[in-house]
């Protein structure tokens, strides 16, 4: 997946795009409305994501002159939350809109669905409140949005389709690390990650460690 | 539009009673002149003494007594009326007096000499002296009318004019106004509104300023936060570390939130909160910390409009104070139109706090337009906060 980014603070968007790319979405970067102008000529983007305050106009103005050009899907990000402002943003043709300060598990979560990389039932799995899609990468615990590492995703996999039967450290630390010499200390930091990752509060417990077995994602009483 | 010329209030309402008067006193003196020829002045006063002193010297005949004018130095040959009233000493010496007698104005004048008074008295037949009666009325029924219409156009134009001041008052239309005195209070008022607009605007710009210094770099924790959520191979001892670190920074953002919205709040910031809920929460958590509430509620569900920091901040600054200065539980009660916390001071503590406790109370209900009121009785101490919704 590749998006545009149209921001002009610079922190934020260097954050954004180390965080997206890590989660695998290439992103092309422009700070002003000319720099965006300029670099989508001939480009194609799954989703563009526009500030509505630019150092040369307004995000609007943008959305407005590409609505008879542009295909891709936009969500507008702005400080300001008054309802008068997210009704113009939706009338230049916005799809989302984010109000800052956002979260970038927020943010991601967004644009994957933006880009409609929703795929077919057979990748999803539910328990409890917890709800996965591993095509598009994306998981929630009822309205909490969960990011996880890569490594975090390849165990939820391997829990996942095993689930609800066990699976044994020896198959985890082969699956996470097949080619690297693992110590327990890396062991137990990426299941305490993940369970904390999982299970918040008062949320029900879903990651599961039997004696001799291994870990298993599951209810308690299954 | 014309330009309307001003004038003083003052002046306006001086020029027409100022008028009013004038045209009163110009219509007397001509009657007094033209019509009333027997007032009682010097002229008829001189013709007196002039009798009596023509008698005095010998140039008129003693008596002289006509249909006209009785001039004599016996008190006999005067009419018995006269001669009462000379007795009864009601006629003064050498001075004039005018009497009515039988449709007569008589004047009568006491002369003396070194002898005997020469008694002066002239008759004048009230009908020869045109009524005055008539004149009056027509001078009244005249002034009646004429002030009538001035006051009554005056009147109009006054309440015309304040009537426009009012509505000046409550709408932003620029007018211009008849009165010098409205138009300066006109004028005042749109300054006074022109400053108050500004002030406002520089209060928002700051909060907006203050909110982007503070949001920004918490917003750069935050992602930062995300960025180490996506990291692999995290060692063991640093997960407790992030998490503490995701934890202040959380707290902080809830402060930020609050502190920011003792400053400025937006409509849009405020949502439903399940108050009977968020107080049994309340409860919990201070149970949890050894802090006892006795929590009644006379509904069972209570949604409120509000912003959930400004309730936590709120919440916070009563507990604390309670913890400091009070004795035994904590009473809260709910009910449809407020919250109510009671609870017994401890006669042990002497030190009085600053006040910044209840200050913060105050401004987080001015902003959420909730009342606040604490009392204390004996040593019962209470605050209540009222909704308003």
């Amino acid at each position: 997946m590749i998006i545009l980014l149209v921001e002009d603070d610079a922190i934020l968007a260097q954050q954004a795009i180390t965080f997206l790319e890590n989660e695998g979405i290439e992103v092309d970067y422009a700070r002003s409305l000319a720099q965006a102008k300029g670099i989508c000529v001939g480009q194609h983007y799954d989703a563009i994501i526009l500030d509505i305050n630019l150092p040369d106009g307004t995000g609007l103005s943008l959305a407005q002159q590409w609505r008879d050009t542009n295909t891709a899907p936009i969500l507008f990000l702005t400080a300001r939350s008054a309802l008068e402002d997210k009704l113009a943003a939706f009338a230049a043709g916005a799809l989302d809109y984010l109000t800052k300060p956002f979260a970038l598990e927020e943010l991601v979560i967004r644009i994957k669905l933006l880009a409609k990389k929703h795929s077919c039932e057979a990748t999803h799995f539910n328990l409890d409140t917890l709800s996965i899609d591993l095509e598009a990468k994306i998981i929630k615990r009822a309205q909490r949005t969960i990011i996880l590492s890569p490594q975090q995703w390849t165990l939820v996999a391997l829990l996942l389709r095993h689930s609800p039967a066990p699976v044994s450290k020896e198959m985890i630390i082969n699956t996470v690390w097949p080619d690297q010499d693992v110590n327990n200390n890396m062991y137990k930091s990426l299941l305490t990650r993940l369970r904390t990752n999982l299970t918040k509060d008062d949320e029900v417990e879903l990651l599961h460690t039997l004696k001799k077995q291994g870990v298993a994602l599951r209810l308690a009483n299954d | 539009m014309t330009k309307v010329k001003q004038h003083s209030i003052s002046q306006f309402l001086v020029l027409r009673t100022a008028i009013t008067l004038l045209t009163i006193i110009v219509i007397w003196i001509a009657i007094v002149l033209n019509s009333y020829h027997y007032a009682l002045d010097d002229t008829a006063a001189h013709y007196l003494f002039y009798d009596a002193e023509q008698l005095a010297e010998n140039h008129l005949a003693q008596p002289y007594i006509d249909d006209f004018k009785i001039v004599t130095k016996n008190i006999n040959d005067l009419p018995a009326w006269i001669i009462d009233l000379w007795q009864q000493q009601q006629l003064e010496l050498n001075e004039v007096s005018l009497l009515q007698h039988n449709r007569d104005d008589v004047y009568i004048l006491p002369y003396s000499t070194n002898t005997t008074p020469i008694f002066v008295v002239h008759y004048f037949a009230q009908a020869e002296s045109l009524s005055l009666l008539p004149w009056l009325a027509l001078i009244a029924g005249i002034l009646t009318v004429v002030i009538i219409v001035i006051n009554i156009n005056s009147a109009k134009k006054i309440i015309t004019e304040t009537l426009k001041l009012h509505a000046t008052v409550h709408d932003k239309k620029i007018r211009t106004f008849y009165f010098d005195e409205f138009d300066t209070v006109a004028i005042q008022l749109r300054s006074i509104r022109a400053k108050e607009q500004d002030a406002q605007q520089k209060e928002r710009l700051l909060s907006a300023f203050l909110s982007h210094e503070v949001r920004t770099p918490l917003s750069q924790i935050n992602h930062c936060l995300s960025l180490f959520a996506q990291q692999d191979d995290l060692p063991l001892a640093a997960l407790p570390i992030i998490d503490q670190l995701s934890h202040a920074h959380k707290n902080l953002t809830t402060s930020s939130d609050a502190i920011l919205a003792l400053w400025q709040l937006e409509e849009c910031h405020l949502h439903e909160v399940n108050l009977t809920t968020y107080l049994k929460n309340w409860q919990t958590n201070l149970a949890n910390k050894g802090v006892c509430i006795v929590l009644k509620m006379s509904i069972k569900t209570l949604k409120i409009k509000t912003y959930k920091p400004l309730l936590n901040l709120m919440l916070e600054q009563i507990s604390r104070n309670y913890q400091h200065y009070a004795n035994g539980d904590l009473q809260v009660t709910l009910c449809e139109t407020g919250i109510t916390f009671t609870n017994t001071t401890n006669k042990d503590i002497t030190q009085k706090g600053n006040g910044l406790g209840f200050m913060i109370i105050n401004q987080a209900c001015k902003q959420l337009n909730w009342h606040y009121n604490v009392t204390q009785q004996a040593d019962m101490f209470t605050v209540r906060l009222t909704f308003n919704y």
